[in-house]
């Protein structure tokens, strides 16, 4: 039996963590990256304990950001190399899982990001509408005639083609869920004992799409949306000259011209930095969202309730809305009011990665035979 | 140590730690990091530690204990004559190619 540790004397940090990782990791990454992480906190922290409260309570939180970093970096590195080896899966019921969630995936995609460009392109529509009746341009229409105009210009299918980048990344997230819910609940044995999906596959899925995302935001859409606004530009403004094309907005920079305005604001003191920091932060957050709904789904996955997937799209369908809402209050309600930018482009993701780890640690123990929880710790 | 046919590389950061761990003997996570001036960070030097490890660039052992100290043990690094052989051949590599800053 373990000693109580004595009155007065404090525990050593990192106990907690170890014991949440011997639950998921495997033992190399256990041996060679949690423990010396919590090992060189604990000295540190043993270090700093003649000094200030404040000091240990520093240790204590770098020494929790390492840890969750390395762990992320470990998981991505882990599952980036497995999907490497074996991309199409090593058996018949892991290419089955690929397939179906694959397929699902791009089945929802599609759709919604159909829904997601007609959406957005009659709000533009509206908008195109308002700028050109109130903004009197030469010979300013009629209202009638404004949104004729409107319509044509939303709707002409370059303007619509350069819409899609943007709507795909924004309904990526649910689509991933909903195709990897619903590729485990149809694995699921139909008799035997009910297994949960294998977190190394979700992983991969979840991967794959992230990184694409990563493209996608990163550059792609940048260039589609500015595409976007000359388009519309040129349209409106019919006696423009072609060199005269709109200023790009923190939306139209790319990863790279992004980190270049962020240095060039630090530089000068500007009132943007925090607007470019967190644009930057999102385009990371949002196609990381993928890999945070993919493990979510490991959690929503419940053996016991059957394969349905109309439940399956309700609940993707669910959180994807939330995960939407979450961002959009770190970008409109947190950021304006001075909360750091990496906090109010991931807050949607770090709740939904917290549920995530409630939901699978409560999964554990409901899977654990009864054995072995009654047997002594 | 996993055995590959691939041609040996070496990244930055994994040239960073056998170049701070070849001036010194054993040195463990959170050492390098701080001799390292910024070039490594402490959320990914162990994960590259263990990378290296299965390279066969380096090998761990933990700290023998001594009375008092609370906690697990470090894990102490060192290179390997793998590890060592590497750096000494990436290095002459980049001054030939004149990679160096000068």
């Amino acid at each position: 039996m373990k000693a109580a540790p004595s009155r007065g004397v404090p525990r050593p940090p990192g106990q907690l963590l170890r014991r949440v990782a011997q639950r998921f990791c495997s033992r190399s990454t256990l041996v060679h990256v949690v423990d010396p992480i919590v090992a060189d906190m604990q000295h540190e922290w043993d270090a700093a304990r003649e000094r200030s409260s404040t000091a240990r309570a520093c240790v204590r939180l770098a020494g929790y950001a390492a840890f969750g970093k390395a762990l992320a970096l470990r998981t991505l590195t882990a599952s980036g190399e497995h999907l490497v080896r074996n991309a199409f899966g090593t058996s018949r019921e892991e290419r089955s899982f690929y397939r179906r969630a694959a397929s699902t995936t791009a089945a929802t995609l599609l759709l919604l990001t159909l829904v997601a460009v007609f959406g957005s392109s009659g709000s533009s529509m509206r908008s195109l509408a308002y700028v050109i009746t109130h903004q009197r341009w030469p010979g300013g229409p009629a209202e009638a005639e404004a949104l004729q105009r409107a319509a044509a210009i939303a709707l002409r299918a370059d303007a619509l083609a350069n819409l899609v980048p943007c709507a795909l990344l924004f309904v990526l997230p649910a689509s991933v869920l909903f195709g990897i819910l619903l590729a485990a609940r149809m694995s699921l044995p139909e008799h035997g004992p009910a297994r949960a999906p294998r977190t190394r596959w979700v992983g991969s899925a979840a991967l794959t799409a992230t990184i694409g995302g990563v493209a996608l935001a990163g550059w792609l859409i940048p260039q589609a949306n500015q595409n976007y606004r000359e388009i519309v530009f040129s349209s409106v403004n019919r006696t423009a000259r072609a060199e005269n094309v709109p200023m790009k907005g923190s939306r139209e920079l790319n990863f790279g011209e992004l980190g270049a305005a962020i240095q060039q604001e630090k530089a000068r003191n500007g009132k943007y930095v925090a607007l470019y920091r967190t644009e930057w932060h999102k385009r990371v957050a949002l196609p990381a969202a993928c890999t945070v709904l993919g493990f979510l789904a490991i959690g929503l996955v419940d053996p016991a309730r059957g394969r349905s997937a109309f439940g399956s799209a309700v609940t993707a369908a669910s959180v994807g809305f939330i995960h939407y809402w979450l961002m959009r209050v770190g970008e409109q309600v947190l950021m304006p009011r001075g909360v750091p930018p990496f906090l109010a482009a991931w807050s949607g993701n770090l709740v939904l990665a917290a549920a995530a780890i409630i939901l699978i640690v409560r999964r554990h123990e409901l899977a654990r035979p009864p054995e072995a929880s009654a047997r002594p710790r | 140590m996993v055995q590959t046919r691939r041609m040996p590389t070496l990244s930055g950061k994994e040239m960073v730690i056998l170049e701070l761990l070849l001036g010194a003997h054993e040195m463990y996570g959170l050492e390098l990091v701080g001799a390292s001036r910024r070039r490594l960070k402490r959320g990914t030097v162990y994960v590259t530690l263990q990378r290296m490890e299965e390279k066969g660039y380096v090998r761990s052992r933990l700290e023998a204990r001594s009375e008092g100290t609370a906690g697990l043990p470090r894990r102490l690094y060192e290179a390997t004559a793998t590890g060592r052989r590497l750096f000494a051949l990436w290095t002459s590599v980049r001054r030939q190619l004149q990679l160096e800053p000068a």
